[in-house]
């Protein structure tokens, strides 16, 4: 795995995130797409299971950091990209359909269970529920697939030395 | 060189990024707000960048793409004549609201609530004490109108033709207007002594003391404050007189319009 590519990516990512991704924004909510959503589904999707785990957590920071307070988001990106680990091995994410509806349900998947800790912890999510459970997601899943593949470029998890834990 | 393999303990780790997630939990909604701040703030510049490339793309699309540089340029003349014309008329109307507000506060001066007041551009200054306005008698001013500005009596108009006329300002050593100083209640003639002030001339000995405020006694503008006392002394030239001298209520390098009062409907 490389690193440092990493570590440039989610704050690269942070950067256009909470910049020129707000231009992309739609509808009366403003519903925009989630780079981290998109970094997640790679990462815990293609990365080596230990190596998933650190970026989803990772990855949840980073998101957290960007959004309305920390530890929700940690967590939920955590523990869906550690399910989503899990679940590629007996389910094939190739392919832009699956990765689309792989993006669709861990957003959704994440922005229930971060809302929910974000009640535990106390503090209210300002998006509105339907344009981050739904929508966001949505729009993400619709962007994501076709940001896969620079990432694989950039990160080259499907490589066989990569695979073979040699790098 | 064989790659080495390197030990991977995904429980453990898992285990130490749960225990992150569940400290950043605890941490209370104030210090999170902090922290964020304070990454948000190294990350600064580049966020700002990106955000204004975002609202360039936004408003290049709300204007349904590009456009010729020809054309941009053109509109941008336009945009800048329409920029230009838009402060001169912010500043027309400005000054209206200005001239306004000097007649709502004239019009409540009761001596005055009789006159019809006409707003008048001072085109020059003919001496120190002279003034020439843009209006006449063509506006309904005539001879012997009195003239305000600062909500104060200034002076007198002495000449009207059509459409200027020549105003006579109170220091002018020509002019002459009984006053009254109170709260001593002295009456006196009041003259310009042609050198931005103004003096009361009467029998010595006199209570007038410094400060005190000299009211018109005379014409439409009665019971009108024309300034301050600065000065009560003796007359050095002749011992039986009292001088007072009476600085201006109003500042005419700053005064751009008059108001004249007329008789007339």
């Amino acid at each position: 795995m490389y690193w440092m590519r990493f570590v440039i990516l989610i704050i690269a990512s942070a950067v256009l995130q909470l910049s020129i991704v707000k231009g992309l924004a739609i509808g009366p909510d403003l519903v925009q797409p989630d780079l981290m959503l998109i970094l997640l589904a790679y990462f815990a999707a293609h990365a080596t299971s230990p190596d998933a785990v650190v970026c989803s957590f990772t990855i949840g920071l980073m998101a957290d950091i960007t959004g309305w307070t920390l530890g929700p988001l940690t967590l939920a990106f955590g523990l869906i990209g550690l399910a989503i680990s899990y679940l590629r091995q007996y389910v094939m994410l190739e392919g832009i359909p699956q990765r689309a509806l792989l993006i669709f349900l861990s957003g959704f998947a994440i922005s229930s269970l971060a809302r929910g800790l974000s009640a535990i912890k106390g503090v209210p999510v300002p998006i509105p529920p339907a344009s981050h459970m739904i929508f966001g997601p949505l729009y993400s899943a619709v962007i994501g697939p076709f940001l896969m593949q620079p990432l694989e470029w950039l990160m080259r998890l499907q490589d066989k030395k990569y695979r073979m834990g040699l790098r | 060189m064989p790659y080495r393999r390197r030990p991977r303990h995904r429980r453990i780790r898992l285990g130490w990024f749960l225990l992150l997630g569940a400290i950043l939990m605890l941490l209370p909604h104030t210090a999170a707000t902090r922290l964020q701040m304070a990454v948000l703030q190294v990350l600064r510049v580049p966020i700002r960048s990106g955000r204004w490339i975002g609202l360039a793309a936004r408003t290049s699309i709300e204007l349904g793409g590009y456009v010729p540089a020809k054309q941009y340029k053109q509109l941008a003349d336009q945009y800048q004549q329409l920029l230009n014309r838009t402060k001169t008329l912010e500043a027309a109307l400005e000054d209206g609201y200005k001239r306004l507000e000097e007649l709502a506060q004239i019009r409540q001066i009761k001596p005055l609530q009789r006159l019809r007041p006409i707003s008048a551009r001072i085109i020059t200054f003919l001496a120190p004490t002279q003034l020439l306005i843009e209006a006449g008698k063509a506006d309904g001013i005539t001879a012997g109108d009195l003239v305000m500005a600062d909500e104060a009596i200034i002076g007198k108009v002495v000449f009207a033709s059509a459409y200027t006329a020549k105003v006579e300002l109170l220091t002018s050593p020509q002019m002459a207007m009984v006053a009254t100083v109170r709260p001593s209640n002295i009456a006196g003639l009041l003259k310009g002594d042609g050198n931005n002030g103004m003096v009361i001339r009467t029998r010595a000995p006199c209570p007038v003391k410094v400060g005190e405020t000299v009211f018109l006694d005379d014409g439409p503008g009665k019971g009108l404050p024309v300034g301050t006392v600065v000065s009560s002394q003796l007359d050095r030239k002749d011992p039986l007189l009292w001088v007072i001298r009476v600085q201006p209520g109003w500042d005419m390098s700053r005064a751009k319009v008059v108001w004249v009062m007329t008789t007339g409907q």
